[in-house]
């Protein structure tokens, strides 16, 4: 950490989450050879874990809260999903297993804002299950 | 959970998550943000303290509290008693004649024409001794003796270091002269603690002090309750160790020893209802007048600190007035005095505060100063009460300014309690201030409950 010129700060939607990531940009502002000479780390707020649903039911913290809270710029949204856990079984990251799941694309996608392209972030939203959805889900 | 509440209840907990991490890291960023200014502050005061006075670390108390105005520094040094200063103590009291070594005549005097037996128990008159020994007269430099006088013992160096000290908390003494009676110190105890002593009198130090307690205290009417210092009891002890702690005794008695306060909790409370006042800090000199030994230590000191703070901080954060107040203690007394108002006409420049309780303003008569107001409100008020103890003008460190009427004086000591938060008290007016306290009844009906 010493040495970083840029940071991703990941975060989950919950209280210790943010607590360590705030401690986190606390050393990171103090203990960095670039704050000691004066300058700053390039911070940014990857928000991982976020369930739309729970979100609106006020289950959850919401994206403005944590933003709120730790007022760096936001990199990306992750949302919940069950496919990181399959892939994470198989012994591979998700954005190699199933590249189309909603996880992956959000990775991919907050790799490209870090390497500068300016795409707009996804908030993931309820996914609107039709008839057949609700019968023809794969089964995790 | 039932199902009714699974099906239909509305959880909503991320608010409170929110409102929770607000304050959570709110106060993580404060105590992260200020940490370094102040660790170093109280390092450098540390180091320009243990120069002059040996002190442990926990002795410097440093606050900042940050207002939109200004912001107040406040660094608190603890000295405490030690060999060091005891050596200055010592040749302070050693111009006057130690009451207690008075006493201890009196105690050997035959009462009934034959010498007790009793007093020549060594252990006894050994632990004696050394409480006459650690009495320091608190007015060193008054040379009043007939005047009644409060002494303060303090615990022996042998019980601080071992760890065979009956008694943690510390006890005073308190010897008057009684016009009634001969012109000796008597002592009283409780009756609880007369009757809880075991009958035997074939012991030689139950015998001294059953002596002591049945009949002296026969003499006296009632006088409020007394102690016997830790040091004799540890004597009496030594001798017998069947003997109950005597202290233990005379807490369950009722006549439990004065409720020590630590120090720290009241300058706190003062520190804290000053800052919460807002006023402008007033750089606060110490105060010329110190009791006993502390003396000559605190010019020094006091200039010691300021040219450390000064060369700590840096130009633009300074604070624009700073408070420094040196508080000396000397246990059992816990007394702390300040004259950070003595730049305002509106409040005098020496006030005693100790104590916790109702509020006592206790006012004093034509000699002596805050200490003697501390006296006779002590006499009358040992524990429960926080008295608030005054200079009146004129006497001690309060100048006496314009203020010689009754009514001004009054005035005084209303804005006084008013400065302290305090909005009602009980007004102890003896002697020569009762004009001073007829007039704060008077002119201020609603501050003053009672008047004695």
């Amino acid at each position: 950490m010493r040495h970083a010129d840029i940071a991703v700060v990941v975060t989950n939607p919950e209280v210790s989450s943010v607590r360590d990531s705030d401690r986190i940009v606390g050393i990171l502002d103090a203990k960095t050879l670039k704050a000691i000479r004066g300058e700053t780390v390039d911070k940014r707020l990857l928000l991982t874990r976020y369930d739309p649903v729970r979100a609106a039911r006020g289950d959850m913290l919401k994206t403005e809260d944590v933003l709120e809270i730790l007022s760096l710029p936001l990199l990306g949204i992750v949302p919940e999903s069950p496919d990181v856990l399959r892939a994470s079984n198989l012994g591979v990251p998700v954005s190699l297993a199933d590249p189309a799941s909603a996880p992956a694309r959000a990775y991919m996608d907050a790799a490209r804002r870090l390497k500068g392209e300016d795409l707009a972030v996804e908030v993931p939203t309820k996914q609107r299950m039709g008839l057949f959805g609700k019968f023809l889900r794969r089964a995790a | 959970m039932t199902l009714w509440k699974k099906l239909f209840s509305t959880t909503a907990s991320a608010p409170e998550a929110r409102e929770r991490l607000q304050i959570l890291l709110s106060h993580e960023r404060q105590a992260l943000g200020g940490d370094d200014l102040l660790s170093s502050l109280r390092e450098d005061i540390l180091a320009a303290v243990a120069k002059r006075v040996p002190c442990d670390r926990d002795s410097v108390k440093i606050r900042l509290d940050r207002g939109a105005p200004m912001s107040i520094l406040e660094i608190e040094v603890e000295i405490r008693a030690n060999t060091d200063c005891r050596k200055v103590a010592s040749r302070a009291s050693a111009r006057l004649p130690t009451p207690i070594a008075e006493f201890d005549r009196w105690l050997c005097e035959p009462e009934n024409g034959s010498r007790p037996s009793s007093l020549s128990n060594p252990s006894c008159r050994a632990a004696m001794r050394q409480l006459g020994e650690r009495t320091t007269s608190p007015y060193a430099d008054c040379p009043s003796a007939g005047a009644p006088v409060a002494y303060a013992a303090r615990r022996s160096p042998a019980g601080r270091s071992s760890t065979s000290t009956t008694t943690t908390r510390p006890t005073s003494l308190i010897a008057t002269r009684q016009c009634r009676s001969s012109r000796a110190p008597v002592f009283a105890c409780s009756r609880a603690c007369r009757s809880a002593w075991p009958k035997s009198s074939a012991s030689i130090a139950t015998s001294a002090t059953s002596r002591l307690m049945t009949v002296r205290s026969s003499r006296i009417a009632n006088i409020g309750m007394q102690l016997l210092p830790p040091s004799l009891a540890e004597g009496i002890g030594r001798e017998r160790p069947g003997i109950p702690d005597l202290h233990g005794m005379c807490q369950i008695a009722g006549a439990g020893p004065r409720r020590s306060v630590a120090p720290e909790t009241q300058a706190e409370c003062a520190a804290r209802r000053l800052a919460s006042r807002r006023r402008a800090p007033t750089l606060c000199a110490v105060p010329e007048r110190r009791v006993g030994w502390a003396y000559g230590l605190s010019r020094p000191l006091q200039g010691a600190l300021e040219g450390e703070l000064h060369a700590t901080m840096p130009c633009h954060r300074r604070p624009p007035a700073l408070r420094i107040s040196c508080r000396f203690l000397q246990e059992p007394f816990p007394v702390v005095t300040g004259s950070a108002w003595s730049r305002r006409r509106s409040a005098p420049s020496e006030v005693a505060l100790t104590g916790h309780g109702p509020a006592v303003l206790a006012l004093h008569g034509g000699m002596g100063g805050y200490d003697m107001a501390l006296i006779l409100a002590l006499g009358a008020f040992p524990t429960g009460y926080e008295i608030i103890a005054p200079s009146r003008p004129g006497f001690l460190g309060t100048p006496m300014g314009n203020l010689e009427s009754a009514q001004a004086q009054a005035d005084l000591f209303a804005a006084l309690l008013t400065r302290l938060g305090r909005h009602q008290a009980i007004v102890l007016a003896p002697r020569a201030s009762a004009p001073v306290g007829l007039a704060f009844a008077a002119r201020h009906p609603s501050a003053a409950p009672r008047l004695s």
